[in-house]
């Protein structure tokens, strides 16, 4: 028996089905995406995702010219520096992890006063296996607290991120750590000619 | 007896019944929007920004964040109820007999005299550069598509306004150059809100604020010519609609990935209400739409109460049949100062108290309410001509 349908749910139904159809399909084409509010730096053999307010600035804690096995980034947001994110890596060595965030901590208190510095704990950030270790830096006698999170990558480099912000709290750095750490993709050595 | 001569407001121009639960849901947030404003000339703690390329400034406590938030409401709903109001005003001028050419050729002119009143009124009190995209600057150009685009099927200004709310977040505007200075301001003017390169500034790009305006729009002609006892009836469905929406915000905050261009970056109520208002995200509209539709649903349950156009209510549907006219009024009004001759980061000479403010925003209300109804009286004592742009 052939159903009527009234032609205002007729064309409701239409509307919703191109709707849907379109949006779906512009999700899918763009899974793959930066997603928003961040940018891709893509160099010196590994990848990963930072706040976009941030501008990336080379060899702040390493005075070098970063290069495969050894460098760093740091970068400041721009709307009053509410938020501090660096990346650094190197050649793993005695010490692993640890010693790659003490050597850090070590760069940085030759220009700031580093206190509060937390114990290593072990966690998963991003589906990495990491460390990670709070601090905090003082800052015209405000207190800005950070986070650091390292980890080994399969070709043998120690990658520490961090993250220090003033006013969002300590889950926006955990979160912003994680989402970094998490998009972190590195590439093999390049073979020598 | 006061009431009468409001009586006599409702009437519109072509002597149809007004529909007044609009005025009063348009009414409730240029109460809040004044609040905003007063707030931002005054506050130290009071600041916009909210999604700016992707930045979220933070706010000092959740106190001030919440009475920034709360000012969310103000432009979708001004914005939605602008292409509702429009939609039912070009039905009547269509149906008094004006020509097709002449109701567009009323919106070009409409549109162009609002680009006059950012440069001359709107830019000046914000202490912005008369190139400043602001909420009147888009509304302005969106009256101006809508002289074209109003020839377009209701349903497929629909369909093309909703896509453009959900698929808005995937524009790649990189192929327009940002150097010269008009390729950044068309970005600017487009999609890209930024305060980054003066004078080429703004905040309420065109896309997708059109596309809200093209939402009202189609609410506009869904109501053109219902009656009073219909009215009553959409009550229940803009209820639904409202927390439906609300609901559908909780969803995609959840998510945190489609629809936020500000990431949610924790849990806190602050990390769950910080959402990208330049340019609004879905899920912004969603959270400031579904309370328009609240707003709608509780002017149809009062609108027919005696007391409806006397005291606050009546206070606000005079705010929300003058919006313009209170628009331009309540920015210098609140702004206090003369103009700066030569535009820069605003600084008022004094901060107030956050008491002090309220104070100042309440007897700002008063006096805007007795602006309205002078005004209102003008109008009717010279229809024509100017009157009728703002």
């Amino acid at each position: 028996m052939a159903t009527h349908i009234s032609p205002r749910y007729r064309d409701a139904a239409i509307i919703l089905v191109v709707v849907v159809a379109v949006t779906g399909f512009n999700i899918w084409l763009h899974r793959g995406d930066t997603p928003i509010g961040y940018q891709l730096y893509s160099a010196n053999g590994f990848s990963f995702i930072y706040p976009r307010e941030c501008t990336l600035r080379e060899a702040v804690v390493i005075f070098r010219y970063p290069s495969y096995w050894l460098g760093d980034l740091q970068g400041e947001s721009s709307d009053g520096a509410a938020t501090v994110i660096g990346i650094v890596w190197e050649a793993e060595r005695s010490g692993g992890v640890p010693a790659t965030m003490d050597e850090i901590i070590d760069a940085a208190s030759g220009y700031y006063q580093i206190t509060d510095v937390g114990v290593d704990a072990d966690t998963t950030f991003g589906g990495k296996q990491v460390s990670v270790r709070g601090f905090s830096v003082l800052v015209n006698e405000v207190s800005v607290p950070g986070l650091m999170a390292g980890w080994v990558s399969p070709e043998g480099r120690v990658f520490v991120m961090y993250c220090l912000n003033l006013g969002r709290g300590d889950d926006y750095t955990a979160l912003q750590l994680s989402r970094m750490m998490g998009s972190l993709e590195t590439e093999p050595p390049p073979k020598p000619r | 007896m006061a009431s009468s001569g409001v009586q006599e407001t409702v009437k519109t121009a072509t002597g149809a019944p007004r529909l007044e639960f609009i005025d009063f849901a348009r009414g409730i947030v240029m109460a809040i929007m004044a609040w905003d404003h007063v707030s931002g000339f005054w506050n130290q703690y009071h600041h916009g920004g909210e999604g700016i390329l992707g930045r979220a400034p933070p706010f000092v406590d959740t106190t001030w964040f919440l009475l920034r938030f709360v000012s969310h409401y103000c432009a979708p709903t001004f914005i939605f109820l602008a292409g509702t109001v429009l939609a039912i005003s070009v039905k009547r001028r269509l149906e008094k007999g004006e020509s097709q050419r002449d109701v567009s050729l009323h919106l070009v002119k409409r549109g162009l005299v609002l680009l006059f009143f950012v440069a001359a009124i709107e830019a000046p009190a914000f202490t912005n550069p008369w190139t400043y995209f602001g909420v009147i600057a888009c509304i302005g150009v969106c009256l101006i598509i809508f002289s074209v685009a109003r020839m377009l099927p209701t349903k497929v200004i629909l369909v093309l306004s909703l896509l453009i709310i959900l698929n808005h977040s995937f524009l790649d505007l990189s192929f327009i150059p940002t150097r010269p200075n008009w390729g950044w301001y068309l970005r600017v003017i487009l999609h890209e809100p930024s305060f980054d390169r003066w004078p080429y500034v703004g905040l309420y790009p065109i896309i997708p604020w059109v596309a809200v305006m093209g939402l009202g729009w189609s609410l506009g002609n869904y109501l053109s010519g219902k009656s009073a006892e219909e009215i009553k009836g959409l009550k229940r469905p803009f209820a639904l609609t409202g927390v439906a929406s609300i609901a559908a915000f909780i969803v995609v905050r959840w998510l945190n990935g489609y629809g936020n261009l500000v990431a949610r970056m924790g849990n806190t109520l602050v990390d769950w209400l910080y959402v990208s208002k330049y340019p609004p995200d879905l899920a912004f509209l969603l959270w400031t739409l579904g309370g328009m539709c609240l707003m709608l649903a509780l002017g149809i349950h009062i609108q027919g109460r005696e007391w409806f156009h006397g005291g606050l209510s009546g206070m606000l549907l005079s705010f929300g049949r003058n919006p313009l006219f209170f628009y331009l009024v309540h920015l210098w009004l609140y702004r206090a100062q003369p103009p700066d001759f030569y535009p820069r980061a605003y600084v008022p000479p004094f901060y107030l108290g956050l008491p002090e403010t309220l104070l100042f925003w309440a007897v700002g209300l008063v006096v805007l309410w007795r602006l309205c109804l002078w005004y209102e009286k003008l109008k009717r004592q010279y229809p024509k001509p100017i009157l009728q742009y703002i």
